[in-house]
């Protein structure tokens, strides 16, 4: 980003397009017809629809060796650590290794408890698998902004990326503080809507909190208000943020574990149909990410500075 | 119809041969070879095996197998069976009413050689049935309160049971007279375990979501102590004793060993997954071997619980209970294997091949492996035994779970190239022609103006 862009600008550096702006801003001619979809504007509400923020997602990681190969790396980089500490599997937690928060924090508070068992040894190893995590998706979520405003620059993004960082640990420790609480009161509902009710949590953490790695690093802004904005975008009409959020908590929680080659193993040494699994999955989690990030970018204007009262 | 009555009907010898092999000593008195559940037997035979005979129930499953002499003797849903060791052929049969397959356990008084095994008929409830070897009469006959599952054990002159209200029973297996009962937390299903002058049982209440290990005093089943988990652990394994401590495994992925005297917690040693109650631990002086449910197989420290090897086998152990055969350690998987590991690495050096039917509880004899295959898909339960293969061939395959850096790098990178090229190549194509999204374009437009 130039110094003639940052100048001038409010927190934000960034002006969401206008509907007006959006309309007429795609060459409908130079698109190709079957993806024109992908290059129209926010549409009347401002939020880009769900299909077009995950192809947009997905467009924005896949076309990025840096965006592919750090998350790549990271999921490799994990395992390695983690069967150093005593991990032994099963193999269908590489699906995960890469996953946002809340999702992650449930499978880092998992892996915890896998290599040291319900002690507070577990607990430690969860902590600092939250800060790894925490720091892994600060850079990608860098990363993934610059190439969204399509300046991609690899070391600027990832020190903007850092500027997330605080954020994204507040993020992970009220997803597992939630988790947490959610394990004491849910088992008292029965098996079946325990299990219901685990999804429903994440998913509301999902759709409040996803927004949260775009804001922070856009608009610079403390902790407690970058939550809160992330917050007050998700409760805009026309969102349908709560659908992507649901969409998101049912691909990366069952499914992708359920579908994982040999996903029950007890191995530290995956297979070759494995990995390709998980380094997919991997890139779904980041389409994801850059599908958050696409979406806020979107509405980022439009996000109220104050909460909105409710019609009575 | 009158109890005497109907117990002298119940054990009508179907097939009446000659008994006189069974005065022989017992070489596997009972579940895991002895009162202590040891599952070692020094002399076993060695692996590589090959099969020696299978022998199927007329219906439903059968028991583990005890081995006097050169009769293997095991309970099934009507009958309790004698075979041949060496050939597998039936060589008695004793009618049985009916209820839970368990273990049997034979003992020895100076006068008998007493076969103990749970006996349950309709409308009169369970019993504890004692059989003369020497002539297949039934000696005696004691009523339990509840239906049984646990197994029988027996320690000198005395068998012990216990049943699924959590009554424990020492009956005199001579006369079949109740020494003493107790009460533990609910049911059980694994037989007590008898060392250092205490019984060790191992209950469960599943109302309660308890579970307890259950240490009374052999002569007077006074309770000495007892250990239950948090709750929500639900299940603990058979114990297994021996050498001033017992030891189970527990559903909180924990073995965990106590010292005999007073129960003081010695030491615990977490595994990948929980234990099951049919299942024990098998413990040679310095070592313990224990399989959770998941198929790890573990050597720990005897003193101090560190666990020396674990080989995960990726099949569940669902009836089988690791047993010492000599230099190796052998156990039951789900899918019908039976599987050897070197003591001293966790190496697998032999596996055989699958069979219809989890493999349950292991016997050894100084020749022949006896295991016991659950029923599947309409194949009844049955006896495999196996005998040492000179001809065989040893393999050596390390566990899973041992980082192999050829495997872990080669396939990491095969997998990073093929995936990174496979989205990469179509995905900057359609990209390029895209664009970036339209707020991006317009950012820089404005910064133009």
């Amino acid at each position: 980003m130039s110094k003639k862009r940052r100048k001038g600008k409010g927190r934000s550096g960034y002006r969401g397009p206008t509907r007006a702006e959006v309309q007429a801003t795609p060459a409908r001619s130079e698109v190709p017809p079957l993806f024109g979809w992908l290059s129209r504007g926010t549409g009347d509400s401002g939020w880009p629809s769900i299909p077009r923020s995950l192809a947009r997602g997905a467009l924005t990681v896949g076309s990025s060796p840096v965006l592919l190969l750090v998350p790549f790396l990271f999921v490799f980089t994990a395992w390695v650590g983690l069967v150093m500490l005593g991990l032994e599997g099963p193999v269908w937690l590489l699906a995960n290794m890469a996953a946002l928060p809340p999702v992650g924090t449930f499978f880092d508070l998992a892996i915890g408890e896998n290599i040291f068992g319900a002690s507070p040894l577990a607990l430690t190893a969860t902590a600092g698998l939250i800060i790894a995590r925490s720091a892994f998706l600060a850079a990608v979520s860098g990363l993934i902004v610059e190439a969204l405003e399509g300046t991609p620059s690899g070391s600027a993004g990832l020190r903007r990326g850092s500027r997330a960082l605080p954020a994204l640990l507040a993020v992970n420790v009220i997803s597992f503080s939630a988790i947490l609480a959610s394990r004491l009161v849910l088992p008292f509902l029965g098996p079946q809507f325990a299990f219901l009710g685990s999804i429903l949590v994440l998913a509301a953490l999902v759709y409040y909190l996803a927004a949260v790695p775009a804001a922070a690093i856009r608009e610079g802004r403390g902790v407690q208000e970058t939550v809160r904005r992330s917050a007050r975008a998700a409760a805009m009409p026309g969102s349908r943020h709560l659908i992507l959020s649901v969409i998101y908590v049912f691909v990366a929680y069952p499914p992708l574990i359920l579908f994982t080659p040999h996903g029950n193993q007890l191995s530290v040494n995956p297979l070759l149909a494995t990995w390709i699994y998980a380094l997919v999955a991997t890139f779904i989690h980041m389409s994801f990410l850059a599908a958050f990030c696409y979406r806020w970018m979107a509405i980022e204007p439009e996000v109220p500075a104050q909460p909105v009262p409710r019609r009575r | 119809m009158p109890f005497a009555a109907l117990a002298a009907v119940a054990l009508a010898v179907v097939l009446a041969r000659p008994v006189g092999a069974q005065q022989a000593a017992p070489v596997w008195s009972q579940f895991q070879g002895g009162p202590g559940h040891s599952g070692v037997l020094e002399d076993g035979p060695q692996p590589p095996y090959r099969p020696l005979w299978t022998f199927r129930a007329s219906r439903g499953a059968l028991s583990g197998a005890v081995i006097m002499g050169d009769v293997v003797i095991s309970v099934g849903r009507s009958a309790v069976y004698g075979i041949d060791l060496a050939t597998g052929e039936r060589r008695w049969q004793l009618f049985r009413n009916g209820g839970p397959i368990s273990m049997p356990a034979v003992g020895v008084t100076p006068n008998r050689q007493v076969l103990a095994f749970v006996d349950e008929a309709e409308g009169i409830g369970a019993s504890l049935v004692g059989v003369d070897l020497s002539d297949m009469r039934e000696v005696w006959r004691t009523p339990l309160e509840a239906t049984s599952r646990s197994g029988v054990t027996v320690e000198g002159a005395t068998a012990f049971v216990a049943d699924d209200d959590g009554n424990v029973y020492a009956v005199n297996i001579a006369t079949g007279a109740i020494r003493w009962t107790a009460k533990g937390v609910g049911e059980v299903l694994a037989p007590p375990a008898v060392s250092d002058g205490n019984v060790y049982v191992s209950g469960r209440d599943p109302d309660s979501l308890r579970a307890q290990l259950l240490a009374l005093d052999e002569g007077t089943g006074r309770k000495e102590w007892e250990f239950s988990p948090q709750v929500g652990v639900t299940t603990v394994s058979g114990p297994s004793a021996g050498d001033g401590s017992v030891v189970a495994g527990f559903a909180d992925r924990m073995v965990r060993s106590f010292v005999a005297d007073g129960g003081e917690e010695r030491w615990g040693s977490l595994t990948i997954s929980l234990f099951l109650p049919a299942t024990a631990p098998a413990i040679q002086p310095g070592t313990v071997f224990v399989a959770d449910v998941s198929g790890g197989l573990y050597r720990l420290n005897s003193q101090t619980g560190h666990r020396d090897w674990g080989h995960q086998n990726n099949d569940l152990v669902v009836g089988s209970s690791p047993v010492v055969s000599g230099g190796a350690v052998l156990l039951g998987l789900d899918d019908g294997r039976l599987v050897a590991f070197d003591p001293a690495s966790g190496d697998l050096v032999w596996q055989g091949a699958p069979s219809p039917g989890s493999i349950g509880p292991i016997a050894l004899s100084p020749d022949v492996v006896v295991a016991a295959v659950a029923a599947e898909g309409g194949i009844p339960g049955g006896l495999v035994a196996f005998e040492h293969d000179p001809e065989g061939t040893l393999v050596r395959v390390s566990s899973p779970t041992e980082v192999d850096p050829g495997r872990l790098f080669g396939n990491y990178a095969i997998a990073l190239v093929v995936t990174a090229l496979v989205l990469l190549v179509p995905l900057r194509l359609l990209a390029r022609r895209l664009g970036p999204p339209a707020f991006a374009g317009e950012e820089e437009e404005e910064d133009a103006e």
